[in-house]
Parts: structure tokens; C-alpha cells; sequence
């Protein structure tokens, strides 16, 4: 049950740093041109369901590992802190970006962007290695009490969620 | 101060600002699936222009929505680890509930953001009921946790359905004000004679009085079940020192230094009235806790101020419906356009103040009955070191939220040729 926790912890967060990383590999693009273009028009619509992945592992990780949170939070607040500063960078920068039509200084902004895109990545998965480490270090053991609606819950979700990932990709790539 | 009012403080202003968000991002997706539906049996090509500035809208405050939720879930467990404990064998399902619900939301919307002007008007619309599902499937699984903080004698209560009923209802209900106002606000500026955004405001304030309906019943219900589930807080809203039959309603006024009520305008056996339909019925008061134990009193006045302002909004959409159908053009007059544009943001306004009450009112307790708030935080000392940048940078996105509405209205205007 412990493992099959894990696994349902871990998948979506591999998920998340994969497209993570490709958003980030956009993004690092779009610094070149000043502007999105091809896919990458797309993925800023899709990257808010990316960062669902990363909400569903986190909230899953606090609710079953809520009895360890003391000794987690310890460690687990500076990566956190930053991810933090991080998304609200980007919401910002994302959201001059894509409504202004007369930016002065693309290259500038989408730098920024990519910036954040940069140390979100860096942050989880700090925060990742450092939860790692101090589980095996400290012998946490988590709740699987709710392992039923975690695992129903992610099978339906993720499927109901394939479609349009399918529909928009499909059109678009 | 000691940490753990730094740690409220900085949890409510998180909270303040994240509601404002995640209200449109609710309501928003809502009032689009029904014009979307009745631009669809119209064929009004009108209506889906407003439908896609409805549209951008959304997404705008979904991303912002994302942006300030996720940080809401990281300062929990960072704050309130305690808590987290303490509430996960009874409600952590309903956390993760949230996390899908939030899934499909996000999902849905990257679809139908891109399959507009690519389906059948009737799978597009099909689309963009699960938007609707996941915001207000996220806001029904997080609510119920409140509820549970509320009334924890058990997972799922009478309290939970009051709860989520009256507050999801005030969400879309605010939401339609926003775009009532901005049409206010637009039939305001440009003086238009075209007879759509009159129209506009004319059935959206209909929705938005059944929406007024609604609430009025919910919130009596609520209030009567708050008399048998949480006394204490209905004490405190209504400065009800002695426990009575008869028991008066108090409109202002405030408790004395020897704990008994004073001033203000009384109501004779109105409370009681009010909480169990007949005078004889015994309302609890404040004199039932030890005074360490009485809600914050500030609730009294933040629910007069309240239902002040429930008030203004009544009188103001019935207002509008009333003098659109007795005018023979079927026009919104330019001093009422004005007034809907200047009282867009009372429905905010009303769910702040509701949620303060909530929260205020349930103090000193993070668990009614069952877990202190002072217990409730973390024993991590460094938690509060960052804590005085976040309001800082929910400014810094509250005016990126509001710079993104404002562009993105104008682009729309230019792109759909919009005269008024």
C-alpha cells in the first residue's frame, strides 16, 4: 500500500518535470525570439494543467505524510519558499506577456519568463530530494487511510483528463 | 504579536486575495455556459462575442486562480502542519476531491479555449460544461473541509450543505455583478443606443435575482441550523449576551465592559423568530462560554454592514429589472448604468465580509470544539521569516491580474469591432 502511495506521488511528478522541462526548453526558445511561436502558443494554454499534476502529488504528499509535516516542513521550506516566489513571477510576467500587444523589451521579459520556468523546476526538485532523503533518514511512514479515493480518483481523473490533452495536441503539434 | 496572529494574518491575506480570483473563476465559467447556450438556440453571433471576452477572462483569472491556490496549499502546510494532522483522517479526501476537480477544470478550459470556432456550437458548448463541474466541484470539496472546521461532529453535516450552497451561490451571484457592471459601465461611457448590452444587463440581473432568491433562502436556513450547531457564533454575530426565549434582534450596539449588550436598535423577539420560527425558542447566548472562549465580537458589526450591503444589492438589480421593462425603448437609463458600474464590486464585497464572519467567528478554535487555533500552528519558528513578501507580491499580481483584464478587453474590442 506504502508503495503504491509512492507510486501515486511520484508518477505525476515525473509527469510534471517532463513537461515541465519541455516548457522550460520552450520557454529558453522563445528567450531567443522575443515571442512564442508553433507549439509553444499552445503550451501556455496547457501549462496550467501541468501544474495540476504537481498540486494533485503535493496536496496527495501532505494529507498522507500530515502526522510528519513538523519535521517535513523543516526541510522542505526553503525549496517551497522559492517555488513560491517562482509561479507568481511567472503568473506575472505570463500575464504582462500575453496581454500587452507593444512590449518594449521582449528578450528582457521572456528572459525573466524563463528565469522562473528555471528556478521552478530547481525548487521541486530540491524540495524532491530533500523529502526523499529525510524519509529514509528520519523512517517516516505515511496514512494510507485514503489510498481508495487517491487511487480511483487518478485513474478516472487522468483518463477524463487524456482528452483534451489528445484533442489539443492532436490539432496542433 | 505573538506567531501565531502572524500566521492568521498572513493566512487571511492569502485568502483574501485568492478568493476574489477564484469567485470569477467560478462564476465566470457559469454565466458563459448559459449564454453560450442561448447563443447557440439564437444563433447570436453577438452573444458569442461577449462570450469570448468572457472567455479571456476567465482563463486570466484561472491562471492567477492556479498561481495563488497553490500557494494557499503550500502556506498550509508550511503554517499549519497541526492542522493538517489533526483534520486528514476526517477530510483529507476532500483535498485530494479538490486536486481533481481542479484537474479537470484546467483541462477543459485548454479545449475549449482551443477548439473555439473548430466544433459544432453544440459540442463546443458541451465543452465547457465540465469547466463549470471542476470550479465548482474544487470550491463544494474545499468548502466541505471548512464545514467540517465548522461542525466536526461529522464528515458531512447539515452544515456542509448550508455551507456549500450559500457560498457557491454568492460566487456566481457576485460574478454576475462584475459583468453587469462592466455592461454598466460600457452603456456609461459609450451612450450606446444599441439595443444588446441593454438587453444584456437586463437578463443577466434576472439571473442574478434568482441567484438574490436563492441566497435569501439559503442564508435563513443557514442561520437557523448555525442556532443549533454552532450557538456561539450566532451569539456573537448578534451580541446576544443571556440565553432567552424571546430573544431580541440587535441592529448595531456592541457588549460593555460587565459582558451584557448595549445600544443599538432592538428588535423585540425577533432572534428567536428568525432562528427557530417562533418566539418561545430559546436562542443560546454568550453568557453559555467562558469569555476566552466567545467568538471575536467584531462579527456583529461586520454582519450588520453586511446585510447593509445585501441591501443595496437588492434594491439595485431589482431596481434595474423593474425600470428595463417599464421603459418603452427597453433601454437602461445612463444614471443606472452608472450605479450598476460603481456597485460591481458590492458581490465581492459580500463574500469577504461572509468569510470573515466564518473565520472570526469560529475563533478561538481552528476545529470547533476540538483544536485551539494557538495549537493548530506549526512549532517551526523560521515559517513566518518570508511571510511579509507574499502580501507584497499578491499586490504586485492583483495589479497583473488586473493590467491582463484590461488589455485583454481592449484587444477584444478591436478584434470584434465593438462600438459600444
Amino acid at each position: 500500500m506504502v508503495a503504491l502511495l509512492h507510486a501515486m506521488i511520484l508518477i505525476p511528478i515525473v509527469a510534471w518535470v517532463v513537461a515541465f522541462g519541455y516548457e522550460t526548453w520552450l520557454a529558453l526558445g522563445e528567450s531567443k525570439t522575443g515571442g512564442p511561436s508553433g507549439i509553444s502558443v499552445y503550451t501556455h494554454a496547457s501549462w496550467e494543467i501541468t501544474h495540476t499534476l504537481l498540486v494533485y502529488a503535493f496536496t496527495v504528499f501532505i494529507i498522507s505524510y500530515a502526522d510528519a509535516l513538523t519535521v517535513l516542513d523543516t526541510v522542505l521550506f526553503l525549496p517551497l519558499c522559492v517555488f513560491m516566489v517562482s509561479i507568481m513571477l511567472r503568473g506575472c510576467v505570463l500575464l504582462y506577456l500575453s496581454a500587452s500587444d507593444n512590449i518594449k523589451h521582449p528578450v528582457a521579459w521572456q528572459n525573466l519568463l524563463s528565469i522562473s520556468y528555471i528556478l521552478s523546476l530547481i525548487s521541486v526538485l530540491t524540495g524532491l530530494v530533500f523529502t526523499i532523503i529525510s524519509i529514509r533518514f528520519y523512517n517516516l511512514t505515511p496514512s494510507v487511510d485514503n489510498i481508495a479515493v487517491v487511487a480511483v480518483g487518478f485513474v478516472l481523473t487522468a483518463g477524463l483528463c487524456s482528452l483534451p490533452f489528445w484533442a489539443v495536441y492532436r490539432k496542433n503539434s | 504579536m505573538h506567531d501565531v496572529n502572524y500566521g492568521r494574518a498572513l493566512m487571511g491575506d492569502s485568502l483574501g486575495f485568492h478568493i476574489l480570483f477564484v469567485t470569477l473563476s467560478i462564476g465566470l465559467p457559469f454565466i458563459i455556459n448559459v449564454l453560450e447556450y442561448i447563443a447557440w438556440k439564437r444563433d447570436s453571433k453577438r452573444l458569442y462575442g461577449v462570450i469570448h471576452l468572457l472567455t479571456d477572462w476567465m482563463t486570466v483569472l484561472v491562471v492567477t486562480g492556479v498561481i495563488s491556490g497553490t500557494i494557499i496549499a503550500m502556506q498550509f502546510s508550511i503554517l499549519w502542519g497541526p492542522f493538517v494532522a489533526a483534520s486528514r483522517p476526517f477530510v483529507g479526501k476532500f483535498f485530494m476531491l479538490e486536486g481533481y476537480m481542479f484537474m479537470i477544470e484546467a483541462a477543459f478550459l485548454a479545449w475549449y479555449r482551443l477548439s473555439a470556432g473548430k466544433m459544432s456550437p453544440g459540442r463546443h458548448w458541451l465543452v465547457g460544461i465540465p469547466i463549470t463541474i471542476g470550479a465548482v466541484g474544487s470550491a463544494v470539496f474545499i468548502t466541505a473541509v471548512n464545514a467540517w472546521m465548522n461542525n466536526p461532529s461529522a464528515t458531512i453535516t447539515s452544515t456542509t450543505f448550508f455551507e456549500i450552497s450559500h457560498s457557491v451561490s454568492s460566487y456566481l451571484f457576485a460574478s454576475v455583478m462584475i459583468v453587469v457592471g462592466w455592461l454598466g459601465w460600457r452603456i456609461w461611457r459609450s451612450k450606446t443606443t444599441n439595443v444588446f448590452p441593454h438587453w444584456l444587463v437586463y437578463r443577466l440581473s434576472t439571473l442574478g435575482l434568482m441567484l438574490l432568491v436563492a441566497l435569501a433562502v439559503l442564508g435563513h436556513q443557514s442561520a437557523q441550523n448555525l442556532a443549533k450547531t454552532q450557538p456561539l457564533k450566532l451569539a456573537g454575530i448578534e451580541i446576544l449576551d443571556k440565553t432567552q426565549a424571546n430573544a431580541p434582534l440587535r441592529i448595531g450596539g456592541s457588549i460593555n465592559e460587565s459582558g451584557e449588550a448595549d445600544g443599538g436598535v432592538v428588535v423585540p423577539g425577533a432572534l428567536s423568530v428568525l432562528a427557530g420560527n417562533t418566539p418561545n425558542y430559546e436562542v443560546t447566548g454568550l453568557d453559555s462560554a467562558p469569555k476566552d472562549k466567545w467568538p471575536m465580537l467584531i462579527i456583529h458589526t461586520l454582519f450588520d454592514v453586511k446585510m447593509a450591503l445585501v441591501g443595496a444589492v437588492s434594491a439595485i438589480i431589482l431596481g434595474t429589472i423593474v425600470i428595463y421593462k417599464r421603459n418603452k425603448r427597453h433601454r437602461i437609463p445612463g444614471w443606472l448604468a452608472k450605479v450598476l458600474a460603481l456597485s460591481c464590486w458590492l458581490g465581492l464585497a459580500l463574500i469577504e465580509l461572509g468569510w470573515m464572519i466564518t473565520e472570526f467567528g469560529r475563533q478561538p478554535w481552528a476545529i470547533y470544539g476540538k483544536l485551539l487555533t494557538k495549537d493548530a500552528f506549526t512549532t517551526n519558528n523560521s515559517a513566518l521569516s518570508i511571510g511579509y513578501a507574499f502580501p507584497i507580491m499578491y499586490v504586485a499580481l492583483f495589479i497583473a491580474t488586473g493590467f491582463a483584464l484590461v488589455m485583454t478587453t481592449k484587444a477584444w474590442r478591436k478584434r470584434e469591432k465593438i462600438t459600444w
